[in-house]
């Protein structure tokens, strides 16, 4: 049987409530809020951020292939995956992907995951990764909707298995509507709203109820549909064309997070992952230039309730967010003012050699005197000054700051100054400098002792390509 | 006004260079420990006998201090001195090592230099 052993979930930290959007443009406001990335995100480091959660408890090395589904790239040379399955310290032995282009990527992604598992005897496990960062027009409808996160499901072939995978199917249909065009276009683009809504509502009606037909599979019989929506009222008017029961159709999320992108119908799953029925009948289904249904059943409820507790999730997410109270912020945030921005010197040499320590987060223990240290590229031990003794060790993702100061002249992309520059002590060992990102009044709420857990993000864009590195936060409760 | 020069006052004790050429799989701190541990064997004298230290770096950026070589070597406690001078930002690091030898200050002093 092939299903889903593990998942994960990324929201970023802050919401942005729908109100703050209608009072910069004088339009009438859309309930709820929205979850937005900070301005050191994009869909790399939400990536690893739901690839850490969903593989939390699970060796990196066991994984035989990474499949990143976005349709925010960060490069359009330069694959994704492989990057992503780096920091995740996977095996160099693995297949990797990147699935892109289409809101439906993510639900691609899954069901070729499961073909490719089902076609090669030496690949067992493969992590599907969705994250998306939308930008959405200032002052347009998409503006109250488009939202960040992430979502990682690990799928893999075994018995007792929580979610089992039952079938799937695709229809492909070309529509324009909407678009980005890799040039010309900042920002999504629509022709007709109402035409793409019903072309929408045809292609993810058709896929499940071709899938339930093909399964002999009534209405009743399906406890949880996980679709991908944009607009409540569609999403509702869906569930009564699919005549699911009530309650079947999960629509907890634009109301409170916005609408994710590719990681949608997975987010949708996961909120209904937490409290699982017995052999429940679950449809995921994706939706752009066409539409994938994936049929599943809840196997074991007990182990996806243990995942729940191990894992943070949707829920785990939402418990640490906190809200904008200033529109302003969002708009820094997105980078949607032209603004001079400092550039650091990098050099891809560097960064390709310096990769055990810069973004697998490894450092040398020394096997002299034990101390472990950071970073890698040092070959005399800081205790015990023994030459070329070190072994490399994987550091924990946690510590306590041993101290800190609070730099008002950084130089760099940073939402408010002052920037916590922290020293941590790792949790097991090794002491690390690195800046604090989403705080609050740094000069109120950093102190020494404090706990916080290492966050991947970008750090600056010197030698023209993306540079990434890991911060410290306050603590979200990552397992 | 004459020069008195150092001759026949200090000695080269022990000396080593790394391959040259382009080495992607190798940082100045790979480079800079190969050439002084060579360096230390060829002498025939621990680290912990080093008194002194100067580095000749050029490249690189600027503003980088001794504490390069300190962070590669853990040569901490002693003085260190970084040297910029163009190219002959090396040499100015071994002339320098060398007058610290003649004034009497130190005994064993080590002269290095990396760039890439």
């Amino acid at each position: 049987m092939i299903g889903i052993k593990s998942y994960g979930a990324y929201l970023p930290k802050y919401l942005l409530p729908r109100e703050l959007i209608a009072e910069a443009w004088d339009f009438p406001t859309v309930p709820g809020t929205k979850a937005i990335a900070s301005i050191d995100e994009d869909s790399i480091t939400m990536a690893v951020e739901a690839g850490l959660d969903c593989l939390s408890g699970i060796d990196p090395k066991s994984i035989d292939g990474l499949f990143f589904a976005t349709t925010t790239q960060v490069y359009t040379e330069k694959d994704s995956a492989s990057f992503v399955a780096t920091v995740l310290d996977l095996r160099e032995d693995i297949i990797t992907a990147d699935f892109t282009d289409s809101l439906k990527a993510g639900t691609t992604a899954l069901a070729r995951a499961v073909d490719t598992i089902k076609a090669n005897k030496d690949i067992n496990s493969i992590l599907i990764i969705a994250a998306d960062t939308r930008e959405a027009e200032p002052a347009t409808m998409s503006e109250f909707g488009f939202a960040d996160g992430a979502t990682a499901f690990l799928v893999t072939e075994g018995e007792d298995l929580p979610v089992v995978i039952d079938d799937y199917y695709s229809i492909s249909a070309n529509v324009t509507g909407p678009w980005k065009r890799t040039k010309e276009d900042s920002f999504i683009r629509t022709f007709e709203a109402k035409m793409d809504n019903q072309f929408y509502t045809q292609s993810i009606t058709k896929v499940m109820s071709e899938i339930m037909k093909r399964n002999n599979l009534n209405p009743e019989d399906i406890e949880v549909a996980a679709y991908y929506y944009n607009n409540p009222r569609t999403h509702g008017r869906i569930a009564k064309i699919m005549k699911f029961n009530q309650g079947v159709a999960q629509n907890g999320l634009f109301f409170q997070i916005g609408d994710l992108g590719t990681p949608m119908p997975f987010m949708l799953l996961i909120s209904a992952m937490k409290r699982p029925k017995e052999d429940a009948k679950v449809i995921l289904a994706g939706f752009g230039d066409g539409a994938d249904a994936i049929l599943m059943h809840f196997q074991d409820r007990r182990s996806l309730r243990e995942l729940s507790k191990n894992h943070m999730g949707l829920s785990g997410h939402q418990k640490t967010m906190k809200t904008l109270e200033n529109y302003a912020v969002y708009i820094e945030n997105k980078k949607l003012l032209t603004k001079d921005r400092y550039v650091r010197k990098s050099s891809a040499v560097t960064m390709w050699r310096e990769t055990p320590t810069v973004y697998k987060m490894y450092g040398n223990k020394c096997k002299n005197c034990g101390t472990v240290q950071y970073p890698t590229t040092f070959r005399s031990c800081v205790v015990c000054r023994a030459d070329d003794q070190m072994e490399l060790v994987k550091l924990a993702l946690k510590g306590t700051i041993f101290t800190y100061t609070l730099d008002h002249l950084v130089g760099g992309t940073y939402m408010a100054t002052p920037v916590p520059r922290c020293v941590i002590d790792l949790d097991g060992g090794g002491r690390i400098l690195v800046n604090m990102t989403e705080i609050e009044n740094p000069e109120e709420n950093v102190k020494i002792g404090m706990e916080v857990e290492l966050t991947f993000r970008k750090e600056h864009e010197g030698a023209d390509f993306k540079n990434y590195y890991w911060k410290c936060r306050p603590v979200r409760g990552r397992f | 006004m004459t020069v008195k020069g150092i001759k026949d006052k200090v000695a080269i004790i022990g000396c080593d260079a790394t391959k040259f050429g382009e080495l992607w799989d190798k940082g100045r701190e790979d480079l800079l420990f190969e050439a002084t541990q060579g360096a230390i064997k060829d002498a025939g004298i621990k680290k912990d006998e080093i008194e002194a230290a100067w580095a000749g770096i050029y490249y690189y950026f600027t503003g980088m201090s001794g504490a390069t070589v300190e962070d590669i070597l853990r040569l901490d406690g002693i003085p260190i001195t970084r040297t910029e001078n163009y190219c002959a930002s090396g040499m100015d690091a071994f002339r320098n090592a060398c007058f610290g030898v003649v004034s009497g200050a130190y005994d064993v002093v080590l002269a290095c230099g990396v760039d890439l």
